[in-house]
């Protein structure tokens, strides 16, 4: 009787400490598939770069802001420049091409699906926001705001392509590590 | 009957007097297509709708969506679908346009010349994670005692994940055994062996399994290489990261490689053979030594008068010979073993 009791103790502690162990491990990470996005981008980006008249200024800027995130913060970086490019930068782009329309539709409904998987992280506390994420992104917004409304947004949609690579680095290590592959 | 003519004349001429009030605004003369729906497998969308029908007339149709963001944020904005605008059958293949895991709306309207219908949209939006995933379709093949698969080509989005193991018929009902002897005991005792034995089970059955995961279907791929005599199995299902989503696994299927009785066979005869060798040989060799030996040196055989005589000359000339064996004289073997009166015996 005793021996069963303490066995099933055993057992009970054995699962508890697994779990506890698991959770702790838990990052928030956006397990899709950024290839696709980087894609539709592609076969746009010459057209829209084209369109940036402002060569000397960068919004995004990347050393200050974007190389300098440590992974702690990257979640929370991550949401604020999603919701930058949904809220802000696709809103004020006016596209009359059918062709880029597509791509930046496409682009923009991912972004959107990319909120919705931070927002669950973001439940679980899994997304907290450092004084260091809060600055980067009060420094791209200030980039944003010095530039006329449709010279930014059409600067910012040029640098989408150093945004999805920082979210592909950022975000595919754990993914990538936990399957076995052919 | 002239009242009947005026009757007639009146209601045609009222008739063409509507028709330039219909044809004026243009829209509302060609019906809007009914009973939009979305069918979606595997990734591939499919939106279906009742056809328009004019006798006589093909029909155009025009297909638009809108994404979960467009919806939200620039609702007037619709765009037109990559392949469908236009197109002439009621259906149209989507897959190119919903490239993201929201909700999308969509519309369809008719066209015949410059006539256009209403739009007429989708009740309730497609979202590509309701898609339907089949088992793929699997083709295994043995190339010598390699097992070798051959995947279903579903598209960049589809990734397979594929297990395989060798299958032992004795292992699996060890456990099955064990438990009615545990059955026995207090039922407690009982619970926990059987909840440890089945995790046991599932923990080497795991251990034993492989997983492969291929990125791509349509081209061979190697899994293991089989031992002879034992059935190996493989089962696969696939993976579509965009929507976070598996399908179910496959038929298992399983193959075995013949190679016991061959090898068996080549050892019998191998031993066969080579004990045939063993005694073969040295007869053979003993058998060419004597004729060697009886060719080179062939034993002459002197008439017996001869023989005495010369054995007379000899004990003459030389009596101390009389005392050496009669071998000495060299032609005291016969050539072969028949039996007669040996000349050299006394």
């Amino acid at each position: 009787m005793q021996a069963q009791c303490v066995s099933l103790c055993l057992l009970g502690a054995m699962v508890f400490l697994c779990s506890a162990h698991a959770r702790g491990l838990r990052r928030c990470v956006i397990s899709m598939d950024m290839r696709r996005i980087e894609e539709s981008f592609r076969g746009i980006k010459n057209a829209i770069q084209a369109k940036d008249t402002f060569q000397n200024v960068t919004i995004l800027s990347t050393s200050e802001t974007l190389h300098s995130i440590k992974p702690l913060d990257v979640c929370c970086v991550t949401k604020n420049l999603l919701a930058f490019y949904v809220d802000r930068v696709f809103k004020d782009h006016q596209e009359l091409s059918p062709q880029i329309l597509r791509k930046i539709s496409s682009i923009a409904n991912s972004f959107l699906y990319m909120q919705k998987t931070l927002q669950q992280c973001q439940e679980q506390r899994l997304c907290h926001c450092s004084q260091e994420a809060t600055n980067a992104t009060r420094i791209i917004h200030d980039n944003y705001d010095q530039l006329e409304v449709r010279s930014a947004a059409i600067k910012s949609l040029g640098e989408l392509d150093v945004f999805l690579a920082w979210i592909d680095k950022n975000h595919q290590g754990t993914s990538a590590a936990s399957r076995q592959e052919t | 009957m002239v009242l009947e003519e005026i009757e007639t004349s009146l209601i045609m001429w009222f008739s063409y007097a509507l028709i330039p009030c219909l044809l004026v605004d243009g829209v509302a003369v060609l019906p809007a297509p009914q009973n939009l729906s979305v069918q979606s497998t595997n990734m591939k969308h499919v939106l279906t709708w009742g056809p328009v029908i004019v006798p006589g007339e093909i029909i155009h149709y025009s297909v638009e969506y809108q994404g979960e963001y467009e919806s939200l944020y620039m609702s007037h904005i619709w765009i037109p679908s990559s392949w469908c605008s236009p197109t002439q059958g009621p259906e149209c293949d989507i897959t190119d346009d919903i490239t993201a895991t929201v909700p999308y709306s969509l519309r369809v309207r008719a066209t015949l010349g410059s006539l256009t219908s209403a739009w007429s949209t989708l009740k309730h939006p497609f979202n590509r994670n309701a898609t339907i995933l089949t088992p793929p379709g699997m083709e295994i093949t043995k190339d010598g005692f390699h097992l070798v698969i051959k995947l279903e080509d579903l598209g960049p989005q589809f990734e397979f994940f594929v297990a395989y193991w060798k299958r032992e018929p004795g292992a699996k009902h060890a456990f099955s055994a064990i438990l009615p002897a545990v059955y026995r005991r207090q039922t407690r005792v009982f619970q926990i062996s059987w909840m440890i034995s089945k995790a046991y089970e599932a923990g080497t059955r795991l251990s034993r399994e492989h997983v492969k995961m291929v990125r791509h279907g349509g081209i061979p791929v190697h899994l293991e290489t089989m031992e002879p005599g034992a059935a190996h199995c493989v089962k696969v299902r696939t993976f579509v990261k965009a929507i976070g989503r598996h399908s179910a696994f496959s038929q298992t299927e399983c193959v075995k490689v013949q190679g016991e009785t061959l090898p068996l066979a080549l050892a019998l005869f191998s031993f066969v053979g080579f004990m045939l060798i063993l005694v073969a040989v040295p007869l053979s060799v003993w058998k060419m030594g004597r004729l060697l030996r009886h060719s080179c040196c062939p034993v002459v055989m002197l008439p017996d008068t001869l023989a005495f005589r010369l054995r007379q000359q000899l004990y003459h000339w030389l009596p101390w010979v009389s005392s050496l064996p009669t071998a000495d004289l060299g032609t005291c073997q016969p050539p072969n073993h028949k039996t007669f009166h040996h000349p050299c015996e006394k």
